[in-house]
């Protein structure tokens, strides 16, 4: 019975710090609250509450705090997969690209993992601009005759391990495999990649416009040449998502990153207000 | 001129409606970054050649163009335009990102276009032009009424 309750606790305040999490830019009132709420789970689920505090933390942007944290439970937990795949989660979503690949490099790479997982992992390196790895895991599930979390537009679908009755509006993710071609011919390194998307999502996110999917498309130009073009999906209004868009291509310039200004990739942003996901 | 870019772009966003089809969101699109393109190809004719510009092609192409306003050689053209880097990189990767769009949606048939991206290329396209506007009146600026009426 006091399982049940705390787990009925548990699954209460992960549902909000997920919301706050991929929903606009949360109010120090809400993270507050929720912080004070964990005062009841800790007393009867230390470790979920350990798990909810890493995400309120990176809700906040303290990604050095949620890392600690994060890294505290695995380690407390021997890695348990809850947990692994919450932190890999939350890195992701907050654009910590190099903090989700040695996630992954550490206790994922090389694991049987279940299908569900694998897809979602997929998803979410696919997500960060590790495309070589996304699109080597979606091949393999394509390989043993399983989804790899393409419709037939090449939208992927991200599923989050909480119960179905939750009912949140959970994050989508989108790739096209074809990327793999196009970063190999024109000789750009994954982490070139990773780290563009690392400050592209990080920026939305502080202007309260989190990326909740990133659609890729492979282009051949005429002159034989290529590149790839990735929209970060947000929800907001077509004007003020198109001056972000304008500030983004502003802000990544002032790095000068080569992958970037010779156009191999290309970002944009979307306002997905009222489209339908996957549509 | 029979058409100019405003024109174009206009053109572009009547098509972009809700209801659209496909095939209007994907002729929407092409529009769009050909507007955004012609705004900016009288400058692209005014600064100097790349530093990859093969002389052989004599015109000015798409990537010769996004080149060209990225590299930013203004000198001998405009001080004015000195001191816009920050805007002249935004419309050289807005320029770039609507090409690939557009080359997307003209090649690539089998991908789909939806009313939210046509109306992003939209977007930018008319961000583009706004900013073309801005490069016209500092290389060309009006003149001053006084000396009109000299």
């Amino acid at each position: 019975m006091a399982q049940a309750v705390a787990q009925t606790i548990y699954r209460d305040l992960r549902s909000q710090a997920h919301r706050l999490l991929t929903t606009g830019k949360p109010t120090d009132f809400e993270v507050r609250r929720l912080s004070g709420d964990l005062e009841k789970l800790a007393g009867v689920d230390a470790m979920g509450a350990l798990e909810i505090k890493a995400t309120l933390a990176a809700v906040r942007g303290d990604h050095e705090a949620s890392v600690q944290l994060f890294d505290g439970l695995l380690a407390a937990t021997g890695g348990e997969a809850r947990f692994l795949r919450r932190a890999t989660q939350v890195a992701a979503v907050t654009g910590q690209t190099l903090r989700l690949k040695a996630l992954y490099d550490h206790y994922l790479a090389g694991l049987e993992l279940p299908v569900d997982w694998k897809r979602e992992i997929g998803q979410l390196l696919g997500f960060n601009g590790w495309y070589r790895e996304s699109v080597r895991i979606q091949g393999e599930l394509r390989a043993i005759g399983e989804d790899p979390g393409t419709k037939d537009t090449n939208w992927l679908s991200f599923a989050e391990p909480i119960a179905e009755d939750e009912g949140e509006e959970l994050p989508g993710f989108a790739s096209r495999t074809s990327a793999t071609d196009v970063l190999d011919v024109n000789g750009v390194a994954d982490e070139e990649v990773a780290l563009l998307f690392s400050k592209s999502i990080t920026l939305l996110r502080a202007w309260a416009l989190p990326p909740a999917a990133a659609r890729t498309i492979n282009v051949v130009h005429e002159d034989s040449t290529s590149g790839i073009f990735v929209s970060f999906m947000v929800k907001g209004n077509v004007d003020d998502v198109a001056e972000a868009e304008w500030s983004l291509f502003g802000e990544l310039a002032a790095d000068a990153p080569p992958v970037l200004l010779n156009g191999v990739i290309s970002i944009g942003v979307l306002a997905c207000q009222g489209e339908a996901r996957g549509s | 001129m029979a058409v100019d870019a405003t024109q174009l772009c206009k053109f572009s966003q009547t098509l972009v409606e809700p209801g659209a089809t496909e095939v209007e969101l994907r002729a929407a699109s092409s529009r769009a970054y050909y507007a955004a393109y012609h705004s900016l190809l009288w400058l692209g004719a005014l600064l100097p050649p790349s530093d990859s510009y093969d002389d052989r092609s004599r015109h000015i192409g798409h990537r010769e163009l996004k080149r060209r306003i990225s590299e930013w050689k203004t000198e001998g053209l405009h001080d004015g335009l000195a001191s816009l880097k920050v805007v002249k990189q935004q419309v050289a990767l807005a320029l770039e990102s609507a090409r690939k769009f557009r080359e997307a949606c003209d090649y690539q048939l089998d991908e789909s276009v939806s009313f939210n991206e046509a109306n992003a290329q939209v977007e930018r396209a008319r961000r583009i032009l706004r900013h073309a506007q801005q490069f016209r009146d500092i290389v060309y600026p009006e003149p001053a009424e006084s000396d009109v009426s000299a």
